[in-house]
């Protein structure tokens, strides 16, 4: 295919300047994908130097605390998003399989999800063991995505997701709001199982206060539809890895 | 019936969920045993996952379509391990009995396992049911050692029912819990892909309070006899998962359930004999089966040799997956390291 033929991928990213992160390659394996022209807009938080890899894609810089969902939106602020085929938001402490844009953003255009995630492997910090890996599985139907460390967003849904309701700055609560908004417009979500995702580096909640967050998360929902857990962790629809005969 | 239908409708009680591997004969009868069951319709759903299978599987599973509130799902043979997560994500109740293939459930089995739920209703309290031979099957001298003597497989002798017991207890095949206490603190770590998932499983809920009460009025029948073979084959299996356990969670608890503590040496130690030790097993349980099938005991001797025979073959297999799988991850890292030296 040729350069000029291939459609647009934003990648949004958020990372901590002053902690461990993976950043630095996150960022050249999003560049290697070779289906996809991908764009790259990543906010730093904290103090210290940017690393060389990150300097021209780092398009905000916040030296103290800033929720992350208010970054995304303004690192998206002067966009046409419409250019897009998707956006793709990354948290900066995870590690990705090789070839991950183009094998990942594939199986969501199969199965027509128009927000994801790819699943975790079993070794990582998981908060909702719903999105763990199912082995012999590639991708599911689900009526849940969580708010990170990664999903994608499909043009057809920037109307309703985006910008991101920062009423949930931290956006806790949001993976539970987003599957009522987009069953409105019978819009599809789904888990990728055969390109998980390992988010193992620090420890979720490690940089903000959980207490705070997990209140504003409270008072996020009560003001809007939302699943309960057991609405959300049920898998709709699974497809299979196709076996080597 | 779609999924999206399925899930739209009333939630069930209890979600039983089957995993298979090329057992279609046996998981007729296991999915009859289903459909007679005391709960209505509405209130249980079963789950068949389908773990690669090649066999006529999909078309047994067909024939209970009309007949059982059921849902069949395929993945590519990824293990025991990840087929119940398969089964988990899929599905809908807030119970979920993780069942075998080759068990027949009575009549009120998961009935039974609906009210130790409701007597228990504490997210961290899972519930045992009672698995019996079938009456074929206990004919078997090597099932009946093997349940009774050895205690390798379920062994019930030293429980009473409402014993409230600890994670070892967590048996896969007649075991239920929360759907939320999965969702919440994990589910099975498809690393085992045959043996310990349930048990590693278990421990890792016992740091959250897991608790196992027995219930023996859940009751099952396993309807397939396991020969010497197969369950040296199995033996040696659970000795590599073993290995993986214990290496996950080098804990004193885990390494005495696991056993790993000293196999080298003993591995050492019997690995010029293991052929024999083999040979001694099988030649004993093809006459104790030879026996059995005329209706002939076998004298006392003769029993007393035999169940030291399967002793040490089974504990000769176990051994030797143990040490194969220790070995492998020394290689591996070993690999590993020359890598990075490179």
């Amino acid at each position: 295919m040729c350069p000029e033929t291939k459609r647009q991928v934003l990648v949004l990213g958020v990372y901590v300047l002053n902690a461990k992160n993976n950043a630095p390659e996150l960022a050249r394996e999003f560049a290697s994908a070779s289906t996809w022209q991908v764009e790259q807009r990543w906010a730093a938080i904290g103090v210290g130097s940017l690393p060389l890899e990150l300097e021209r894609q780092t398009f905000l810089r916040e030296p103290g605390f800033s929720p992350k969902f208010s970054l995304l939106n303004r690192l998206m602020r002067p966009l046409d998003l419409d250019r897009y085929s998707y956006v793709l938001v990354s948290d900066d402490d995870i590690e990705l399989p090789s070839g991950f844009v183009d094998d990942y953003l594939r199986l969501v255009e199969k199965y027509g999800l128009s927000l994801a995630q790819p699943a975790r492997t079993h070794d990582s910090y998981i908060d909702h063991y719903f999105v763990a890996a199912l082995s012999g599985v590639e991708a599911r139907r689900t009526r849940f995505v969580e708010i990170g460390p990664l999903f994608s967003i499909a043009r057809d849904s920037y109307g309703t997701l985006l910008p991101f309701d920062e009423a949930a700055p931290m956006g806790w609560g949001l993976d539970f709001a987003w599957p009522v908004l987009l069953a409105r417009s019978g819009k599809e979500l789904g888990i990728i199982d055969s390109t998980p995702v390992r988010h193992a580096l620090r420890k979720p909640v490690s940089l903000y206060h959980h207490g705070r967050t997990e209140q504003a998360m409270l008072e996020f929902l009560n003001s809007r539809p939302h699943l309960s857990h057991e609405e959300a962790f049920v898998a709709t629809e699974t497809y299979p890895v196709a076996q080597a005969v | 019936m779609s999924a999206r239908q399925l899930i739209s409708r009333n939630r069930p009680l209890i979600s039983a969920i089957v995993c298979t591997y090329n057992r279609a004969g046996l998981l007729g009868r296991a999915l009859g045993g289903l459909c007679g069951q005391t709960l209505d319709a509405e209130q249980f759903e079963v789950i068949v996952v389908d773990d690669g299978s090649t066999d006529e599987t999909r078309p047994v599973v067909q024939r209970f379509a009309g007949i059982l509130p059921l849902r069949y799902v395929y993945q590519a043979n990824s293990g025991i391990s990840a087929a119940k997560n398969h089964g988990l994500m899929v599905s809908r109740a807030p119970i979920v009995a993780f069942l075998d293939d080759d068990d027949v459930l009575a009549s009120d089995c998961l009935e039974q396992h609906c009210a130790s739920h409701r007597e228990f209703p504490e997210s961290t309290y899972a519930v045992l049911g009672y698995t019996r031979l079938a009456p074929e099957v206990a004919r078997s001298p090597l099932m009946h050692f093997v349940t009774e003597v050895g205690k390798h497989l379920f062994a019930y002798s030293d429980l009473q029912q409402g014993d409230v017991l600890d994670f070892t207890y967590f048996w896969g095949g007649r075991s239920s819990c929360k759907r939320a206490l999965l969702m919440e603190f994990g589910v099975f770590d498809p690393v085992f892909r045959f043996g310990c998932e349930d048990i590693e499983l278990g421990y890792r809920l016992s740091r959250e309070g897991l608790k196992v009460v027995y219930n023996a009025k859940a009751m099952s029948t396993m309807i397939r006899a396991i020969d010497f073979d197969g369950f040296c084959r199995r033996s040696y299996l659970q000795g590599r998962s073993n290995w993986v356990f214990a290496e996950k969670h080098p804990e004193r608890t885990v390494r005495a359930w696991t056993q790993v503590d000293g196999v080298e040496e003993e591995w050492h130690a019997i690995e010029p004999h293991f052929e024999r030790i083999v040979k001694a097993g099988r030649d004993l349980d093809c006459i104790a089966v030879e026996r059995a099938r005329a209706g002939l005991p076998l004298d006392d001797l003769t029993l007393k040799l035999l169940h030291r025979a399967y002793h040490a073959a089974f504990r000769a297999h176990r051994l030797r997956g143990s040490v194969e799988k220790m070995v492998e991850g020394l290689e591996g890292e070993v690999g590993r390291m020359r890598a990075e030296g490179a």
